[in-house]
């Protein structure tokens, strides 16, 4: 299989404070990959460099095999952050995704957002950071495209949203496309993922396929985190 | 891809200046129908502070939608929708062009009824005895020509800076300071502009523009410092009315430079973007 994306010794320094090391990484087409390590290891800025929302100290980041700016057409993104005004209604969102991307489907994001029960004429500003989140997946997953890159998708929403919104991901995202979702709240989504990358200090400290850790592990991908981080800190206090 | 930019950000202009510019739209109109009354002072006073507001409001909404855009959390989306980095300038560019070309025409408008109504009859006198003619007859089509080139390059330049001032500040050595940055580039703008301003007096090379180009010519360059001026220039066989202004040609090719040395800046900055 081709990577989609690949990273060749990247490295990202934001002075004072770590951003990612000399990361060698590469995501194949068709994988669903999760991106896992505890706040602050450094997911966000490794999805931003993929993005070209960061610049690279050091290294070459390809996606489709050229710079990031020059694919950005084949990748629906997810941020962390909500990326659209406060004043717009989710029914101006869709125009604007309409007259930009080729593979978005305005059906297909209406139906995402009614199962959300979000309805299309309240403007951003009135609903709550959970259902920001949902409304910006549904533009992201209306689409359909050969990467999706989801930066913590649940991260500010209530347990019973996570089923939804990872149901929603599950229903609507097209097989044979890749995607890299980043999280920390692992043990909600680890049933989606084929492979794994840890991330620690803005490393990537384990990259596992998700079976081997099942089958030669006999666990699940939440309990090996937990060992892995666990021994870790260990490390550290000793 | 040009085109679609434009109309998003024509859309969110709109969104964001339909309310405070109809305020400003309601006490203008409100003052000008008082303006012929015995509130003379008043509506006056009311009507240029509601020019004023909208002229400033036009103008924050302006860069600051610049500053969100390209580096605040919808910079997100800005910079991963699939168009170019000169595709982002330029629409940034012509849409603020457009809303500048709005701005100038309420500005322009706006002052234009006020004081034709506040002038009243002194206004009616004036048009009977064909002022307004003698105006446009005396500048004529190179004086009007040139006006408008004087708005152009005023939004040119006010582009340059606030493009620059906010993409410069906000790039990687300076975004730890916030807006700070923004303000370090503008002052240092701001003071080599002086810098230039002064030393460009003292430089004995002017681009020398006429009012009444008919009557001599548009422009020339003369070996003087530059000068706003009114002299009778009868060794020419000019008229005494004959008006000119300079401009220091040291500070036009400054200028001239600073706009493209912006815009090569600002575009680079697009293309290495960080987002923190």
């Amino acid at each position: 299989m081709n990577n989609v994306i690949e990273l060749n010794r990247v490295s990202k320094n934001y002075g004072s404070s770590r951003g990612v090391l000399d990361l060698n990484v590469g995501i194949a087409e068709g994988q669903i990959t999760g991106l896992l390590g505890p706040n602050g290891c450094g997911k966000t800025t490794l999805i931003k460099l993929i993005m070209g929302l960061l610049q690279p100290d050091t290294g070459e980041v390809r996606l489709a095999g050229k710079a990031p700016r020059e694919s950005l057409h084949l990748v629906s993104y997810l941020p962390e952050k909500t990326y659209l005004r406060d004043s717009i209604t989710m029914k101006e969102a869709f125009d604007v995704f309409t007259a930009f991307y080729v593979d978005f489907s305005v059906e297909r994001a209406r139906h995402i957002l009614s199962e959300f029960r979000i309805e299309e004429r309240i403007p951003l500003r009135n609903m709550s950071k959970g259902m920001q989140e949902k409304a910006q997946l549904s533009l992201v997953m209306g689409r359909e495209c050969p990467l999706y890159i989801l930066d913590e998708p649940m991260g500010g929403v209530d347990p019973l949203s996570r089923e939804t919104i990872l149901r929603e991901i599950l229903q609507n995202y097209h097989p044979g496309s890749a995607m890299l979702l980043s999280t920390h709240l692992v043990s909600e989504v680890e049933s989606i993922f084929e492979r794994v990358l840890f991330m620690d200090e803005g490393r990537i400290i384990e990259d596992v396929e998700v079976e081997k850790i099942r089958m030669e592990e006999n666990m699940s991908i939440d309990a090996y985190f937990r060992k892995i981080y666990k021994n870790k800190e260990n490390r550290h206090v000793g | 891809m040009l085109a679609k930019l434009i109309v998003l950000d024509l859309k969110i202009y709109g969104k964001m200046l339909w309310k405070p510019l109809s305020i400003c739209l309601l006490v203008l109109i409100a003052s000008i129908s008082a303006a012929g009354s015995s509130l003379y002072s008043i509506a006056l006073i009311a009507g240029l502070f509601s020019l004023l507001v909208a002229g400033g409001f036009i103008l924050y909404v302006m860069i600051s939608h610049y500053a969100r855009h390209f580096y605040g959390d919808q910079g997100y989306l800005i910079h991963t929708l699939p168009v170019t980095p000169a595709q982002r300038l330029w629409a940034k560019f012509i849409s603020g062009f457009l809303l500048y070309i709005v701005a100038a025409l309420i500005l322009l408008s706006g002052a234009y009824f006020l004081m034709r109504t506040a002038l009243g009859e002194a206004y009616d006198n004036f048009i009977k005895l064909g002022g307004l003619k003698i105006i446009v007859n005396y500048v004529g089509t190179p004086g009007l020509l040139l006006f408008l080139g004087i708005i152009l390059f005023m939004y040119l330049g006010l582009f340059a800076n606030y493009s620059l001032s906010i993409s410069l500040g906000m790039n990687k050595h300076l975004q730890r300071f916030r807006s700070g940055g923004i303000a370090i580039v503008f002052i240092a703008i701001f003071a080599v502009q002086q810098l230039v301003n002064f030393i460009s007096q003292k430089v004995p090379l002017s681009l020398r523009i006429f009012l009444n180009p008919r009557w001599y010519k548009m422009m020339e360059i003369v070996t003087q410092a530059p000068n706003i001026y009114e002299e009778p220039l009868r060794h020419h066989g000019i008229p005494s009315a004959t008006v000119y202004t300079d401009i220091g040609l040291f500070s036009l090719f400054y200028s001239l430079a600073f706009l493209v040395i912006s815009f090569v800046l600002v575009h680079r900055e697009l293309k290495r973007i960080n987002l923190r």
